[in-house]
């Protein structure tokens, strides 16, 4: 699943609308979501970012390595309005933690570093400037692997001027343009999520699904894994289940192994 | 070669070496960073995932550049010593201890060359009447990115002067042509992994053929350089001893096995941290990782077998079993 976290509903519209999500719950966040795809708007600030990232987490089934994309308007000292960005290093502007994302291939989006700060910023550096992403970072670093986590950042103020953040219109014009770019984006980051991933869960929910009929020590789960995970890797064609969950872990290893020829 | 970023350490951001190495590839961008370990070291990565297009970082070693062998592990030097100039490598050998050893699979090149020369050359001082021998490829391959790192011929100059001091490239490599365009040196042994192609088309990926290896050693043996075979890790089975028979008799009927420097002989070991580890980013190889680290009678009887019919083609003084 693909995990948004975007600061403010203005910025987070144009996603919604392209993607056609449909709102889910109003509880401390607000989140949209289909069956791929989920939107939470965090609120501004690292904190928030953080605090939507757990609860996003938490409200789709605590899945492990998904894919989280912050996305939202930051500030540049004399980059275009209306650029977008794909960041590279992330610097908390109050503790000076940097974090450096794994950006997997050229997705070809231009790449820069960002400064997070914990308040509104006007004093434009050759960093992008935003107030989420080092919150974003380390929030989503509990929950997913770095090669799936990204910030995505479009320029709304620099040193020459400023956009009416206030006016959803404006904020809308300057995110539409680039829906597409952030869309091949996303597609490409799945692409690389499904190639890892995509067999790796399926085979997985079967192993919980087997172990939770199961009440065994840790030691034995371990074992018993280890061995369904060889059986489901190496299973012949011609399936047939040799998994039966009215016998015991141990004659299911043996079953396994018989299998096997091991 | 091309690279999407290239992370480099601030301190080093203006040295030659990264100058030189910047004009030798092409990469869409720069990131600094203030140490490696940043980029390197984080626990939250996935080395599979990063396989498929790592990046490139150049940083600067700072502690412990020269380690010491494990004591098995000799070539018949008295002192045995090894160190990296890069973490990492482009191949992608299925059984490869490097996936369980780190945690990132982009290529960490570090490029002080100088304090490599000086932690060596504290050695050889410490060591003035001992034969010593340095080996160069346990943690990446000491030929594959030579283009763009220098390193053989930085290296091989650097040792040119020492007698008793050797140092051993080892390689699956067979980019030698800059090999090529250097004096040979009686104390630089040029080492390849080899396997028969069954195996290496079955565990060895992104890596040059049997034949293309085994080409590339002939050249070099005739350029006049010491050469060293290197079967290790072996997967020698009943099922496929004849393959490795041919292949020692191939090997042989090609190379002039006088002339070879030394053999070793080394089966599949992996430490269990890294296993676990590897288990978990390659789900789908535990059953021959499994199979491969069983320690059977058969597979000593097979490895005995196959020592051997190496011992045919070269005297037993220069074959060690590891």
């Amino acid at each position: 699943m693909i995990h948004f976290i975007v600061a403010t509903s203005s910025e987070a519209r144009p996603l919604i609308d392209f993607y056609s999500l449909k709102k889910k719950t109003i509880s401390n966040f607000v989140i949209y979501n289909n069956d791929i795809i989920s939107l939470t708007i965090s609120g501004i600030g690292k904190t928030n970012a953080a605090m939507s990232i757990a609860h996003t987490y938490y409200e789709f089934n605590q899945q492990k390595n998904n894919i989280w994309i912050n996305f939202g308007i930051a500030g540049h000292k004399d980059a275009k309005i209306g650029d977008i960005f794909l960041i590279d290093k992330v610097i908390d502007n109050e503790t000076k933690e940097t974090k450096y994302p794994v950006i997997l291939d050229d997705f070809k989006i231009k790449q820069k570093a960002c400064i997070t700060y914990g308040a509104p910023n006007f004093k434009y550096t050759n960093y992008v400037s935003d107030m989420e992403a080092s919150g974003f970072f380390f929030a989503c670093e509990k929950y997913s692997t770095k090669e799936f986590i990204y910030s995505i950042k479009i320029i709304s103020d620099n040193e020459k001027k400023k956009l009416n953040f206030f006016d959803k219109e404006i904020i809308r014009n300057l995110i539409v343009p680039k829906i597409k770019e952030i869309d091949m984006f996303k597609k490409k980051i799945f692409s690389f999520w499904i190639d890892y991933y995509g067999e790796k869960k399926k085979i997985s929910e079967k192993i919980n699904s087997i172990l939770s009929n199961y009440n065994l020590t840790f030691s034995e789960t371990e074992e018993f894994k280890k061995w369904l995970i060889i059986y489901f890797y190496n299973e012949p064609r011609k399936k047939t289940n040799i998994i039966n969950l009215k016998e015991n872990f141990q004659t299911n290893i043996k079953n396994i192994k018989k299998q096997l020829g091991i | 070669m091309k690279f999407n970023n290239v992370y480099i350490e601030e301190e080093i951001i203006d040295s030659l070496n990264v100058i030189n190495i910047l004009n030798k590839i092409s990469y869409n961008n720069v990131i600094t960073c203030e140490k490696y370990s940043e980029i390197f070291n984080p626990k939250n990565q996935n080395f599979r995932i990063q396989k498929k297009n790592p990046d490139i970082i150049l940083a600067k070693k700072k502690n412990k550049i020269i380690h010491q062998t494990p004591l098995e592990f000799t070539i018949g030097f008295e002192e045995n010593y090894y160190f990296s100039h890069m973490l990492n490598c482009i191949y992608d050998c299925k059984y490869c201890f490097l996936q369980g050893m780190f945690n990132s699979a982009n290529y960490l090149v570090f490029v002080n060359y100088q304090d490599f020369f000086f932690a060596i050359n504290e050695i050889i001082k410490t060591n003035i009447n001992k034969k010593i021998c340095f080996f160069s490829g346990y943690d990446c391959d000491s030929l594959a990115l030579d283009n763009i790192t220098n390193f053989a011929s930085t290296f091989i100059n650097f040792f040119r002067k020492y007698d008793k001091a050797f140092l051993e490239l080892r390689t699956k490599s067979v980019n030698i042509n800059k090999l090529m365009k250097i004096k040979p040196s009686n104390n630089i042994i040029i080492a390849y992994s080899m396997n028969p192609q069954s195996i290496i088309k079955e565990f060895e990926q992104k890596t040059p053929n049997f034949q293309r290896r085994l080409d590339s050693l002939k050249i070099i043996q005739n350029s006049g350089w010491n050469i060293g075979l290197r079967f290790d890790p072996i997967f020698i089975s009943e099922k496929n001893i004849k393959d490795y028979y041919n292949f020692v008799e191939k090997i042989f009927s090609t190379l002039k096995g006088s002339l070879v420097h030394s053999v070793t002989i080394g089966k599949f070991r992996m430490s269990q941290t890294f296993l676990k580890k590897i288990n978990k980013i390659r789900p789908e190889d535990t059953l021959f990782f499994y199979n491969s680290i069983k320690n059977t009678t058969k597979e000593e009887e097979m490895i005995s077998l196959f020592y051997t019919q190496v011992q045919k083609f070269i005297d037993k003084e220069k074959i060690f079993y590891n």
